[in-house]
């Protein structure tokens, strides 16, 4: 495999802000994470549903705008006939539907911490309420234009996947925000 | 009605300046009408006087739903220029150029034209070589245009973001003779030649119907009653296919969409020439009025919409662009913002051309090129209804190029009247 | 802003969708003559009023939407997806 790069490596440095204490948001970027994008053709979507649950071993569909977390990876909906497989890959048989490698499309960033849905909140216009926006929730939402999505992990722990181009700048803008709380860039 | 001049002034000085005669009258509506011409902005308002003043026409009409300039004569950023490229456009609008130019002497109304120079920014050097293109086509048919780099950019205007801009600024193409005029004083200019002319303007007169034969239009029903017209010429920006619908003549190559423009509170004097800035997907154009206001806009809000007032991404945008060419604005305060209802083409280009009915004009399709274009609109469309033929320079403006294949799309943006801007 | 209520993603602003245009033109057959061509591609009802529109969900799900909303007041009377199964499948879900 190819020695990944992180797009944010040049502003990524390992410490407390802007003090060393009251931190209230915790960063960290996820290396090497492997993302496979599965489309359906509209006619297949409940084959590729089945599919996933077989190579998966899924209980159930994955439900709009909702993932699950499994041992070492995830799976997400991501729209209507596009799922995320994160941290795994399965075969798609040309007649259900199509495959996109996307690992080195995105820069994902982890975001924990007491106000971790104050920080997304003061850019996405989202409701990230638990009641709406409960554990185990995709959306695709934007900020300052760029399309970017979002996982709720734990009540207080969010994935925010990047478009890599963009990434640099969006990590400036969650770092000057987060400064307003104490954040930390964390070691991975 | 008394000219203004210098002697005049002078003499109604000793009266407080209250003698002056009411500059325009406001005549009861006559049964018939040689002419009719419906919408009473800039382009309906130049066209009346046009038709009385090059071609000698009486009796003429000039209908308007509310008051005149209440449109988008008062919704626009003012700005004229001559920068145009295709063949027809560049002819049509360096003519409007001229009739600016010498307008204020024209109607004896001071218009307030300053040729304070439009500045259009350029950010890399493919953007530079399109400039270079675009303004040489200019120069050789006549038009003034010239590029200049960073230094001279720098010694005119010192306070734009030089330092650290996401795209640094490279130079700009400029042409001088252009500027900005006063938009009211322009309406209301135009207003007074063409009624001391004898043009009736009638305002509060909405068309609420088009009684129509075969071929023709013999009358047009209004809220202040019918009108016969021997011919009739439809200059209404913003919901021309309502009326088109009205005279029952189908559907239209126009989009009713909205721009938006902006004005903050007075400064003194910050910036002496028309700036644009475009890259990627930035739109901003920025001036300042002689009353001391930053006036500046942007994109459409990339909707269709006949409704007269902006919406909020749009602002953003704006102040987005503001500050990212003009970082000294960063604290000014917005006082206002409106927006008017444009008449998107297809092709971004205008209409001044015949129509399927033998007494009927239209003027339509000025998407954001209507305020520098109302002196040439209406003297090319007076032409067009004097002499019931279109004249050269205008003669592909019409609605049947799309069939020919000979659209004037200046900014090679296929038919999505939104992206014409 | 107007909210525009998503099938699939829930009810968002506009800023994150990029309007499309008219949603009830009907383009003619491929071999059908150049002014029924001329028409479908440049001539437009421009309605003031209700209309039906289309929209797509650029930064979210990028669903292409199909929409009714007022010209005038900006007032959405209803949203589907364009594709007739995602339309059946996000229905069922709601």
């Amino acid at each position: 495999m190819l020695n990944r790069n992180s797009a944010i490596k040049e502003k990524y440095s390992i410490g407390k802000y802007p003090t060393e204490d009251n931190i209230k948001i915790i960063f960290s970027v996820n290396h090497n994470l492997t993302i496979q994008q599965i489309a359906a053709w509209p006619d297949e979507i409940s084959n590729i549903e089945k599919l996933l649950s077989d190579q998966l071993g899924l209980q159930q569909n994955i439900d709009f705008n909702r993932g699950e977390i499994l041992n070492n990876n995830s799976v997400w909906r991501m729209e209507p006939s596009k799922w995320w497989l994160l941290g795994t890959s399965i075969e798609v048989p040309e007649n259900l539907g199509t495959s996109l490698e996307l690992s080195h499309a995105f820069t994902s960033i982890s975001i924990e911490g007491k106000k971790s849905d104050i920080l997304l909140n003061r850019h996405l216009p989202l409701d990230l309420r638990l009641d709406n926006f409960p554990i185990n929730s995709s959306a695709s939402s934007a900020i300052h234009h760029v399309s970017v999505k979002l996982f709720r992990i734990k009540e207080k722990e969010f994935r925010l996947f990047i478009p890599r181009g963009f990434a640099l700048s969006i990590w400036e803008i969650l770092l000057e925000t987060a400064s307003q709380f104490g954040y930390e860039i964390k070691d991975n | 009605m008394t000219r203004f001049n210098a002697w005049n002034v002078f003499k109604n000085g000793f009266t407080g300046q209250k003698n002056w005669d009411r500059q325009w009258r406001d005549p009861e509506p006559k049964k018939e009408y040689n002419i009719i011409i419906v919408g009473g902005g800039l382009h309906g308002l130049a066209t009346a006087y046009y038709l009385a003043k090059n071609h000698n026409k009486k009796n003429i009409a000039v209908l308007e739903k509310g008051w005149i300039g209440g449109g988008n004569a008062g919704r626009n950023t003012t700005i004229v220029r001559s920068n145009y490229m295709m063949p027809g456009n560049h002819e049509f609008y360096e003519h409007s150029l001229k009739l600016w130019e010498n307008l204020s002497h024209d109607l004896n109304y001071n218009v307030m034209f300053s040729q304070r120079a439009h500045v259009s920014l350029f950010h890399s050097p493919s953007a530079r070589d399109g400039a270079a293109r675009r303004y040489n086509i200019m120069r050789l048919h006549g038009t003034d245009g010239e590029l200049w780099d960073l230094d001279t950019l720098k010694k005119n205007i010192p306070h734009l973001n030089y330092n650290n801009a996401r795209f640094p600024i490279l130079g700009a193409a400029v042409q001088k003779r252009a500027g900005n005029a006063r938009h009211d004083s322009t309406v209301w200019g135009f207003a007074r030649a063409a009624d001391s002319l004898g043009v009736d303007i009638l305002q509060n007169c909405e068309v609420t119907g088009v009684k129509r034969s075969q071929n023709n239009i013999e009358s047009i029903e209004t809220s202040r009653g019918t009108m016969k017209a021997k011919k009739v010429g439809f200059a209404v920006a913003g919901h021309t296919s309502l009326l088109w619908q009205m005279a029952g003549l189908g559907n239209l190559p126009i989009e009713s969409h909205k721009l938006q423009a902006f004005v903050t509170e007075a400064i003194k004097p910050l910036l002496d020439q028309v700036v644009v800035y475009g890259v990627g997907g930035a739109h901003f154009y920025i001036s300042q009025s002689d009353k001391g206001s930053m006036v500046f806009g942007g994109d459409l809000d990339w909707y269709k919409s006949y409704a007269q007032r902006g919406n909020l991404p749009m602002v953003q945008d704006s102040a987005e662009a503001a500050m990212a060419i003009m970082p000294c604005l960063g604290r000014i305060r917005l006082l206002r913002h409106w927006a008017g209802v444009m008449d998107m083409s297809m092709d971004g280009s205008f209409f001044i051309c015949k129509t399927p009915l033998s007494n009927l004009y239209l003027n339509a399709g000025w998407n954001y090129g209507g305020f520098k274009a109302s002196p040439a609109s209406g003297w090319y469309f007076a032409d067009l209804i004097a002499n019931e033929q279109p004249h050269k320079n205008v003669q592909n403006h019409n609605l049947e190029r799309f069939e020919q294949g000979i659209n004037i799309d200046e900014r090679g943006a296929g038919p999505d009247p939104k992206l014409h801007g | 802003m107007i909210r525009i209520k998503c099938p699939y993603c829930g009810e968002r602003d506009h800023s994150e969708f990029t309007y499309g245009g008219d949603a009830s033109v009907e383009y003619p057959v491929l071999d059908a003559s150049v002014s029924e061509w001329t028409k479908a591609i440049f001539f437009r009802e421009n309605i003031r009023g209700i209309q039906k529109e289309t929209w797509h969900h650029t930064n979210g799900c990028r669903l292409w939407l199909e929409v009714e909303r007022s010209t005038i007041t900006h007032e959405i009377k209803s949203v589907k997806a364009c594709h007739p199964q995602i339309d059946k499948i996000t229905k069922n879900k709601s």
